[in-house]
C-alpha cells in the first residue's frame, strides 16, 4: 500500500492535517503520480488554479469616467488652468523675463519650462486622484434619483389605491 | 489598527476576499464590489480590529456575512439544500465537455453553500479547522463533518465522470 493511499482515504473523510494535506497535492500535481491517483489531478489542479486567481483590474472605471460630462468638464477645466498658470508664470516674452521657482527668480528658459511641465503633471496626478470620489458621488446620485423615483412610484401606487 | 497594519493585514487578502466572495455570490463583478465594500467598512473601524485575535478569520467571516445580505438583499437567496442535484450529461454533450477541472468547479459549485464554503476555506486558502470554526460561527466537528460530506461527493462525482469517460472511449 503507498503511503498516499492511507492519506487519501483519510483526506476524503476529513481527517488529514494540513501539512499531509499540502504533501498530497504536491505528489498529486507531480510527475511521480501513480496511475491509481491519477483522477485526482483535476481536482487538486482546480485548487491549485484557484489558488493563484487573483481580482481583476477593475476596467469599467475609466470607461465610466470618459462618458461622464461632469467629470470631463472638470478634468478639462483643471487642465487648462494648470497650463495657464504655467504660461502665466513662465511667459518669457513678457518685459520681467524671469520665472519664480520656489520662491526664486530663475533666468534659465529650459529649466524654468522643464519645472513646468513637472508642475502640470502633478497637477494632472491629483485630478486623477480626485476624479475617483467625484465618480463616486455620481453614483450615489444615480442610486439617490433611482430612489426617488421608486418612492414616487410608490407614492401614486398608495393614492391609487386610497 | 494603522493604515500600515490595515494594508499588510487586510489589503493583502484582496485576492483571497475575491475568490471568496465570488464562491459565495457566483458572480465576478460582485465579488469585486463586496471586496471594496468589505474593505471601506473594515477601513472605517479599523481602530477596533487591533482587539481581534485572529483577523484573518474575522475578515472570512465579515466577508460572508455580507455577501450573505447581498444575497437576501438581492433576493437570489434560495433555500440552500442539504442534497446535491447532479444533472447527468448527455452523450452528447459528454462528448464535448472532458475538460475535468471545469467539471471539478462545476461540482464544487453545485455543494450546499456551506460545505462549498468550507471546501474552499481549507483546500484553496488552507485554513485551519478552528479558523474556519470561528469564521462560519459553527463547531469545529460540524466544519470537520461538511468538509468530509463536500470532499466524498466532489470524489463521488469525479469517479462518476472518469467512468463516463472510460465507457466513451
Amino acid at each position: 500500500m503507498n503511503k498516499f493511499d492511507d492519506i487519501i482515504e483519510r483526506y476524503f473523510k476529513g481527517e488529514t492535517t494540513l501539512s499531509e494535506e499540502n504533501e498530497l497535492k504536491k505528489y498529486i500535481l507531480s510527475s511521480d503520480v501513480k496511475q491509481n491517483h491519477k483522477h485526482l489531478i483535476p481536482l487538486f489542479g482546480f485548487y491549485q488554479a484557484e489558488t493563484e486567481r487573483t481580482i481583476p483590474e477593475k476596467k469599467v472605471r475609466k470607461s465610466k469616467i470618459k462618458n461622464n460630462r461632469y467629470v470631463k468638464w472638470v478634468a478639462y477645466t483643471g487642465i487648462a488652468a494648470s497650463v495657464m498658470l504655467a504660461v502665466t508664470l513662465f511667459n518669457f516674452n513678457d518685459s520681467k523675463d524671469y520665472a519664480v521657482i520656489y520662491g526664486q527668480k530663475v533666468n534659465n528658459e529650459e529649466y524654468a519650462q522643464k519645472m513646468a511641465v513637472e508642475k502640470m503633471n502633478k497637477v494632472n496626478k491629483i485630478l486623477e486622484r480626485n476624479l475617483e470620489p467625484i465618480e463616486s458621488i455620481g453614483r450615489v446620485k444615480a442610486t439617490i434619483r433611482t430612489q426617488k423615483a421608486n418612492m414616487e412610484r410608490t407614492k401614486e401606487l398608495i393614492q391609487s389605491t386610497k | 489598527m494603522d493604515s500600515k497594519q490595515f494594508k499588510a493585514q487586510i489589503l493583502e487578502l484582496k485576492d483571497k476576499m475575491y475568490r471568496f466572495a465570488d464562491s459565495i455570490l457566483c458572480n465576478s463583478d460582485a465579488a469585486m464590489d463586496a471586496v471594496q465594500d468589505l474593505n471601506l467598512k473594515l477601513w472605517e473601524k479599523r481602530d477596533q480590529l487591533g482587539d481581534v485575535e485572529n483577523i484573518r478569520a474575522f475578515v472570512y467571516k465579515s466577508m460572508r456575512n455580507l455577501c450573505l445580505d447581498k444575497l437576501r438583499q438581492k433576493k437570489q437567496f434560495t433555500e440552500i439544500s442539504n442534497e446535491v442535484f447532479y444533472d447527468e450529461p448527455d452523450p452528447h454533450q459528454h462528448t464535448e465537455n472532458r475538460d475535468m477541472v471545469a467539471k471539478v468547479k462545476m461540482v464544487i459549485e453545485k455543494l450546499p453553500e456551506l460545505q462549498r464554503t468550507i471546501i474552499r476555506m481549507r483546500d484553496v486558502d488552507g485554513m485551519e479547522i478552528g479558523e474556519i470554526s470561528f469564521a462560519l460561527s459553527i463547531t469545529e466537528n460540524a466544519v470537520s463533518v461538511n468538509l468530509s460530506r463536500a470532499r466524498q461527493k466532489v470524489r463521488e462525482q469525479i469517479l462518476k465522470e472518469q467512468k463516463m469517460i472510460e465507457a466513451y472511449e
